[in-house]
């Protein structure tokens, strides 16, 4: 054991942090989704990509900052620090673009990539669909080839980034009488294409940051089919993965909403309880902990199991209770917001407080965590697969 | 960083698991408990041999001069298998008090017989606490007003007091002499708390990894409406929640186990918080592992009880559950108002 960081990442810690120091943006932006909001985030965007800090995990050759996991985990817990923006494309640099450099051709990787770099293309996934959430292997949305083009039709939704997106990695079903798992495609569309509708969906913390997209006839090139045709469950599994293991600054973010319970249980006792903080405060602790393990196993490029989908459980729980502290905390006042329509966005400790409940929903439930778990850390019976 | 065990540590965790399982496996143990002593000396003997107790004696004392972190292993798999004697005492806790606490001349006397298993050593940290395994100590190191206190064998008391896990020996310690008073500072015994919590930790989490295990293996036989009862989801899950907290509380344990043994700043507060971590996480699984097991686990015949009852005993042992909670509630209070501090000072 050795559980000390290397002068190596402390030195680069103390440059992140510098550079994020002085050139963070002042005040708080607008929600991506309105023009203004918008503009303040892709502002920022291309400051960090002008520095060069808009990729850190991206290789070198594809324009990134070529770094490791652990100086990942740095750059992420020093952006966490700070609270600075949500970076609005990170469906493209976390999701679509680094499955594109595993399974894609040099061509689209060409055509793709600087786009996400520079943010010239706003990139989203377009996995989740109406009747096919946990169980996404079940989704309808059909790719007809017709000579050198796949036509859609279906619907996709809950698509985060989806108002601003230009882009969307997509799965479709290409072959409707393969078992389901092996009748899918993964291919990448432009969502200014004939026959793509994107509606807004508000979400219930009054953000707009879903979207609904309907296909109807939407030809894309079948050269944007990415790895094999039919093969699109298992060139997903990269996206799917690096969502589950993905947030490394969560847990920099987790321990300074504890800090702030505790600057209120400190200045007035009787508000909380010092046992049920103390427990808060130790799951955090432990959620660090286990992401640096996480990252331990990953940097020497060993296989990390279900520690994952435990990470993802345990995170979304450790959250939610957290979030319900505080309101235990606010008491009756909890419920209270400012004037406004009723759809407006919450402030932000609701904001948070609802934004932690999606986390036992999204990137696969609880439930679906646990099946995961269960099956293939305890090797319990599999749940049927029809 | 690395958080795996170093090959030497693993082996050394392999070899204590050998020894355990030779020495108290569940039979032994129930042999053990119409027995007053209940406590074998071959164990007591191989641990020696093993080098356990020397651990965290220096070298100039004829010790190893090890690291907490060497013995993590050993620790875990005590928990693993119910191990009935008090080793959290006898080679982390109690080793690490006298030569850190003890006077230059109470280092001489006491450590070399300590290293080589000579001597054995028991602690309470509670004040007027019961004292596990008294009955076979030769010192016995208690906290008096404050301070801590080394009494030996022939200058003490001892009551026996029954306690609901039939393998646990505890003794009410009343000593006939005051004993002889470890010179230690506040922050010396500080360290030794530390070792107390981060040790109980890891101790519960060895508990806590045999009744997921134990009861993952029964779900894979027992059946029900004509399927294993693993197969239901509502079993399934039980034991996916208390199994990814105990990995959680694992890990929590070793990372503070590397802080109190590189005495890091933050070393107290988070043994603390490992501690929190390993209760609860063991409290999650003990109650899984009799829910899934059923009636058969609520036997006097069943070995599930040896964990079961080892675990709620070390669940408010060392410390108390709330005490150390709340605890860890006013470290979390006074590192955020250091936090607000710092960023008005930025």
């Amino acid at each position: 054991m050795d559980l000390t960081f290397s002068d190596d990442l402390l030195a680069f810690r103390a440059e992140v942090r510098a550079w994020l120091e002085s050139n963070q943006p002042t005040g708080r932006f607008q929600p991506y989704y309105t023009e203004e909001g918008l503009a303040q985030h892709l502002e920022w965007e291309a400051r960090l990509f002008a520095a060069g800090y808009s990729a850190p995990g991206w290789p070198k050759e594809f324009g990134g900052l070529g770094l490791d996991h652990w100086h990942q985990l740095i750059y992420d817990e020093e952006y966490a620090r700070l609270n600075l923006p949500e970076r609005v494309n990170k469906m493209g640099l976390l999701h679509g673009g680094p499955t594109v450099m595993a399974h894609g051709t040099p061509a689209q990787q060409e055509a793709w990539l600087p786009g996400i770099l520079d943010n010239s293309d706003i990139w989203c996934q377009g996995f989740s669909e109406p009747d096919a959430g946990s169980d996404l292997a079940g989704l309808r949305t059909t790719g007809r080839i017709e000579g050198d083009q796949l036509v859609l039709n279906g619907q996709k939704t809950w698509t985060s980034f989806g108002v601003i997106a230009t882009k969307m990695f997509a799965l479709v079903r290409t072959d409707r009488d393969a078992p389901k798992h092996r009748g899918i495609s993964f291919v990448i569309l432009d969502l200014d294409t004939e026959g793509v509708e994107v509606r807004p969906l508000r979400q219930l913390h009054g953000h707009a940051g879903f979207a609904e997209v309907f296909l109807t006839e939407a030809a894309v090139p079948l050269a944007n089919v990415v790895g094999p045709l039919n093969e699109g469950w298992r060139i997903a599994q990269t996206s799917l993965k690096l969502e589950r293991g993905m947030g490394r600054g969560t847990h920099t973010r987790m321990l300074h909403t504890v800090d702030e319970i505790a600057r209120r249980v400190g200045a007035d006792p009787d508000t909380g309880s010092l046992e049920r903080l103390g427990s808060h405060r130790a799951w955090a602790f432990a959620y660090e902990q286990a992401t640096y393990e996480l990252t331990d196993i990953m940097s020497r490029g060993r296989d990390e199991g279900a520690l994952p989908s435990i990470l993802k459980l345990r995170l979304s729980e450790i959250l939610t209770g957290i979030v319900e502290e505080e309101r235990n905390i606010l008491g009756a006042r909890a419920e209270q917001i400012p004037t406004g329509p009723p759809e407006a966005p919450l402030p932000s400790t609701q904001r948070e407080y609802w934004h932690a409940r999606a986390g036992e929903i999204y990137a696969g439930t609880t439930e679906i965590q646990k099946n995961i778990i269960s099956e293939t850390a305890l090797g319990l019976p599999r749940e049927p697969r029809p | 960083m690395r958080y795996a065990f170093s090959p030497e540590q693993h082996a050394f965790g392999e070899s204590a698991a050998d020894l355990f399982a030779k020495r108290c496996a569940p039979g032994a143990q129930r042999l053990s408990w119409t027995d007053d002593s209940g406590r074998d000396p071959a164990l007591w003997r191989g641990l020696a041999d093993l080098g356990a107790p020397a651990i965290l004696v220096p070298d100039e004392y004829d010790g190893i001069g090890g690291s907490e972190c060497d013995l993590l292993p050993v620790l875990e798999e005590a928990g693993r298998q119910a191990v009935p004697d008090a080793l959290l005492e006898a080679v982390f806790v109690g080793p690490f008090a006298i030569g850190a606490c003890g006077s230059e001349d109470q280092r001489r006397r006491w450590l070399p017989a300590i290293a080589s298993g000579e001597s054995r050593v028991t602690v309470a940290l509670s004040e007027g606490g019961l004292v596990p395994d008294a009955h076979v100590s030769d010192l016995i190191v208690l906290a008096r007003d404050g301070e801590l206190w080394v009494h030996e064998a022939g200058e003490v008391d001892l009551e026996r007091v029954h306690v609901e896990d039939p393998s646990r020996r505890m003794f009410q310690v009343t000593p006939r002499t005051q004993g002889e008073l470890l010179p230690a500072s506040a922050e010396l015994r500080d360290q030794v708390v530390a070792r107390e919590l981060v040790g109980s930790a890891v101790v519960l989490n060895g508990i806590a990894n045999h009744l997921v295990s134990a009861t993952v293996a029964y779900a894979k036989e027992r059946q029900q409406f004509g399927r294993l009862i693993g197969s239901f989801q509502g079993v399934k899950h039980l034991l996916a929640d208390a199994y990814s907290k105990v990995e959680l509380a694992t890990t929590a344990a070793r990372a503070a186990t590397w802080r109190v043994a590189a005495a890091d700043p933050e070393y107290l507060a988070s043994a603390r918080l490992a501690r929190i971590c390993a209760v609860e996480a063991e409290f999650v699984a003990n109650k899984v592992a009799l829910q899934v097991h059923g009636g058969i686990g609520f036997t006097f015949e069943h070995d599930l009880q040896l964990w079961l009852k080892r675990g709620k005993a070390l669940e408010q042992a060392h410390g108390g559950r709330y005490q150390v909670a709340r605890a860890a509630g006013l470290d979390a209070v006074e590192s955020a108002q250091r936090a607000a501090y710092n960023e008005e000072d930025d």
